[in-house]
């Protein structure tokens, strides 16, 4: 079941106090164990990011003929592979490619969230509808197929990894989040400001959207690492990222295939990959508890108006209809917490 | 059965819940436990029967016919429960399973303590459902099926289905409309005289609890005495952070007559109970005057 | 309920259409006429021309769509332009290997996945809890080539440190040979179960964790069980819906994973099918393909969502029995 907080308290009007907010969440993060492994992982990813846009160990171009299928050595820390390529400054390098993909994946998945959930409340009842259809029955297409599917036009390509992860994850945002959504718009702030002469739009901006801030931070975490995960997969497929670039996936596939030889090189992209996902679904874990002000004193002490569970969402897939009764009892736990007091 | 609770103290997470609690229901009694809300009155009833969450502790003594209750291992606590003590919950909407039938969950605590054959279950369920005032087909029924009303009447046959000879009421009629809950007291009270069990009733509402309790309990904030004693008993985690949390747990600061206490209540929570209550039943229209009881919050449990 | 179902299935032929619309225009926005692209690059225009009026690409777009929809309705599939061979009997000849995998697959991931969820819920504290939460996390975000990489470093013949289960190929005549058909699947099944089993354990955990303190359980604690006994039982109930749900999204998010795995075991399944089909732009072939594999999906999540709605009695639209006593 899912419940909303008038997150907005939190993050308020003033800028000052969303930096407040943030600080509370990351510090929040900080504090766990867990917390500071991903931050730590995730923030030494984007210096090897920026780090490999000017320098990477060995030059991309350079392969050592002498050299193929290298173990470890001082030149090459993590060996070289089948063409006598620096593994190290390859999946450095990679580290570039892989945070475009998940940044623009991210972009895109939360822009198809936002846009399907503000179609899913719209007035018109066959917009709504056409929104439900959508999101409920293309759930059930795999990220391969789609991306197969473009793969006919576009080849292997960033865009192909991009599209398909996008497409899929912001489908699958936008039905976990319609719950939230409904119970902000239907709750007793949205009702005034319509009751004040408010637009429909002008609602959403300003009570759904900053509603849905949590959900939707938790879950593009998570879809950032379903991201890397696919780009290894769809690379391996050769509908990926095309031949030439530099990403963890292909180096993991250009190593495969040569195992039963050389195993010590498949190991790098694989336990990177592996790393940085896992960094990720903590990260999404930690962000779950730290936007929930029951769980992270932080938020509450800065003067929200009552502690509740916020956002927190299980993965269960809903058939359409339910998400109106959920926020019917949401909003009747909350009354009845009122009438209690 | 009687039920014999001293010098219990309960906290959660280290922070004192409860401290200091002694009770006693009697044989055929009915006892009511009356509190405000967050006072921690449910807390006492649960974890004397281990039905407390993992980060709840409870010191003390509790006696169930003799037998020592704290510090039972989950299966010894298991078997009690259904089988000599039947429970009945605040909102049987938020306790009765909602994706199995009534009747199923009626036949629960019999399928656990004894061996009967499935159509003895079933009839016996079916006289149960009688007993509380329900149509037998309502057995096949889901809880969300039922109203309010309803579905408590089935929670209550889930309690005496098995004839224990304790009933807990935890605010069995806080979730119900004013006219229910005179018919679930009346209910409940009734089937407990008819079957010779002991009743101790929970509530915070004393036009309640005056219908149903010879006898009552009130729970309120801990005197200056206890608090020297919780501190000097020493509990594990003293250092424990409870920032803000100004009590030290309630306690038990007033017990007598039902009636007497109504009428002369001598503690400031006694008091503003039966305040509470006369305002309530008398004049609405000053309702907004009454005064409200602090905020708290229970640690993980409703 | 009915009227839930009926509603359905209207959605799944809209998405259909929907998706027949995407997979048509994604195939006709090539750069240049379908047939030059499949003919080649040396072939001479006569060649293109004979190949286009063949394959009937030289009509309008709206003829071609309803010519393709036509066919597909009658079961036809057309034939593959490289093989000529029915690109339905070669799809089912595929999906022999592929299917089974899937399945073994979820079942694995189901096994493994909800009692090492309910352990890690009903241990509360302690070193197993964490291990298990750990080992889950760790699992569950193992790229699935890597995942099948290293078992076969432990496990494939030949190759592992214990090599007991074959690594590479599948029997020549299929499931002729049973035995060994399914033991070239233990490994690729296990790689695939145990990545999407571990995720299974951490939905299957997170959900009975949001009930392990309701009241529900504590009622049937009351009944005379012990909070392990009631998650087990009571709770899992009341989660199994949910657990419906994901189970039918693992299904397609297992998928690509299944894929890669294929592929890295050499099983001749769709991948490689689907892989060098848009390689060699067989287009009419890959449109049939794509178009069939999304029906194959959708009927997937309708069967999903109609078992999510039969484990849920609250969702089944019964007789109300309100009003009978009070």
């Amino acid at each position: 079941m899912t419940s909303v907080t008038p997150w907005r308290a939190h993050c308020a009007s003033a800028g000052a106090s969303a930096i407040a907010s943030v600080r509370a969440t990351f510090g929040f993060i900080w504090r766990r164990g867990e917390g500071k492994f991903s931050l730590l992982v995730l923030a030494a990813w984007i210096f090897v990011c920026l780090l490999a846009v000017f320098w990477t160990p060995q030059p991309l171009s350079q392969s050592d003929g002498y050299n193929t299928w290298a173990s470890p050595t001082p030149a090459h820390p993590m060996g070289t592979d089948g063409t006598g390529r620096d593994m190290l400054s390859w999946l450095m390098a990679g580290s570039g490619t892989e945070l475009q993909i998940v940044v623009a994946t991210c972009l895109l998945a939360a822009l198809i969230g936002v846009l399907f959930v503000s179609f899913s409340l719209a007035r018109s009842g066959l917009v709504s509808e056409i929104a439900v259809v959508i999101t409920d029955t293309l759930l059930s297409i795999p990220i391969v197929l789609i991306a197969l599917i473009l793969a006919v036009p576009l080849g292997a390509s960033l865009l192909v990894v991009i599209v398909s992860c996008g497409l899929s994850y912001g489908l699958n945002l936008a039905r976990i989040a319609k719950p939230a959504a409904s119970l902000a718009a239907n709750a007793r702030y949205s009702e005034a400001s319509r009751a004040a002469g408010s637009s429909r739009w002008h609602i959403f901006r300003a009570h759904v959207l900053p509603n849905l801030i949590p959900v939707f931070s938790v879950q593009l975490s998570i879809c950032a690492g379903t991201a890397i995960l696919a780009e290894a997969g769809l690379t391996y497929l050769g509908i990926g990222v095309p031949a030439g670039t530099a990403s963890w996936g292909a180096s993991l596939s250009s190593s495969a295939s040569f195992i039963s030889i050389f195993p010590l090189t498949v190991v790098w992209p694989g336990a990177l990959i592996t790393l940085v996902v896992v960094a990720l679904n903590v990260f999404g874990d930690c962000l779950r508890a730290a936007v929930d002000p029951v769980v992270n004193s932080g938020l509450r002490a800065r003067g929200s108006a009552r502690p509740h569970a916020a956002g927190k969402v299980t993965a269960g897939r809903k058939p359409a209809g339910e998400a109106a009764t959920d926020a019917a009892a949401s909003d009747e736990a909350v009354m009845e917490e009122e009438v209690r007091l | 059965m009687s039920l014999e609770i001293s010098n219990v103290s309960v906290a959660a997470s280290g922070a004192p819940i409860l401290t200091s609690v002694s009770l006693t229901v009697g044989d055929h009694e009915r006892v009511g436990l009356i509190g405000a809300s967050g006072s921690g009155k449910s807390m006492l009833a649960t974890s004397v029967m281990g039905l407390m969450p993992s980060n709840v502790t409870v010191r003390g003594s509790a006696l169930l016919d003799g037998q020592e209750l704290v510090g039972l291992s989950p299966h010894q606590f298991a078997d009690i429960r259904g089988r000599s003590v039947g429970f009945v919950f605040q909102d049987p909407l938020a306790s009765l399973n909602p994706v199995v039938p009534v009747g199923t969950q009626i036949a629960a605590p019999l399928k656990r303590h004894y061996s009967l054959g499935s159509a003895e279950r079933r009839s016996r369920v079916e006289a149960m459902l009688e007993k509380v005032g329900l149509e037998p087909r309502l057995a096949t029924a889901y809880p969300h099926e039922l109203s309010g009303g309803q579905a408590q009447r089935a929670a209550i046959a889930c309690a005496l289905i098995t004839s224990p000879r304790l009933i807990i009421a935890d605010e069995p009629t806080t979730a119900l409309d004013a006219m229910t809950q005179v018919q679930i007291t009346h209910l409940l009270s009734s089937l407990v005289d008819d079957a010779g069990a002991s009743l101790l009733f929970i509530t915070h509402d004393f036009s309640v609890l005056a219908r149903v309790a010879q006898r009552c309990y009130v729970l309120g904030a801990a005197p200056e005495s206890a608090r020297a004693g919780s501190s000097t008993a020493g509990s594990s985690n003293v250092g424990s952070s409870n920032v803000g949390s100004s009590n030290v747990g309630s306690s038990i600061v007033e017990s007598g007559e039902t009636h007497e206490l109504l009428a002369h209540p001598r503690s400031a929570a006694g008091a503003r109970l039966v305040e509470a209550a006369r305002r309530l039943s008398f004049s609405a229209q000053n309702a907004d005057q009454m005064p409200v009881p602090p905020r708290s919050h229970e640690g993980g449990q409703l | 309920m009915l009227k839930f179902v009926v509603r359905r299935l209207v959605l799944f032929v809209v998405a259909l259409a929907l998706l027949s619309v995407v997979v048509f225009a994604c195939l006709r926005i090539l750069p240049g006429n379908v047939a030059a692209v499949m003919a080649g690059t040396n072939s001479t225009p006569e060649r293109v021309a004979a190949l286009s009026a063949q394959m009937g690409l030289d009509r309008s777009y709206p003829a071609q769509y309803a010519a393709w929809m036509s066919d597909m309705a009658h079961g036809n599939l057309g034939i593959s332009m490289l093989t000529g061979r029915s690109t339905m009997a070669e799809t089912w000849g595929r999906a022999q290997v592929t299917l089974p995998l899937i399945i073994f697959g979820l079942i694995l991931s189901l096994i493994i996945g909800v009692p090492l969820g309910v352990v890690g819920a009903t241990r509360r504290t302690g070193g197993l809890h964490s291990v298990l939460r750990y080992v889950s996390l760790a699992a569950g975000a193992v790229p699935a080539l890597w995942g099948g990489l290293l078992l076969i470093m432990v496990f494939g013949q030949g190759v592992g440190l214990v090599g007991i289960f074959p690594a590479q190929g599948f029997p020549d005549n299929g499931w002729g040979s049973p035995g060994q058909a399914f033991s070239s699947l233990i490994l690729p099944a296990l790689s695939v179960g145990i990545i999407s089993g571990a995720q299974m354990m951490r939905y299957t955990q997170s959900a009975l964790d949001g009930v392990a303190e309701s009241g529900y359980v504590t009622m049937a604690m009351a009944a005379g069980s012990t909070r392990a006994r009631a998650i087990r039982t009571t709770g899992l109930r009341i989660v199994l819906p949910e657990l419906i749900s994901v189970t039918g999204l693992s299904f397609a998010q297992m998928v690509t994973g299944v894929l890669v795995i294929e592929n890295l075991f050499s099983l001749p399944g769709l991948a490689s099918m689907l892989v060098s089909d848009v390689g060699n732009r067989d287009l009419i072939k890959v449109q049939s393909e794509l178009m069939l594999l999304a029906a194959f999906f959708l009927a997937v999540g309708l069967v999903t969502d109609i078992a999510h709605r039969i484990a849920d009695p609250r969702l089944r639209a019964g007789a109300s029995l309100e009003g009978g006593v009070q």
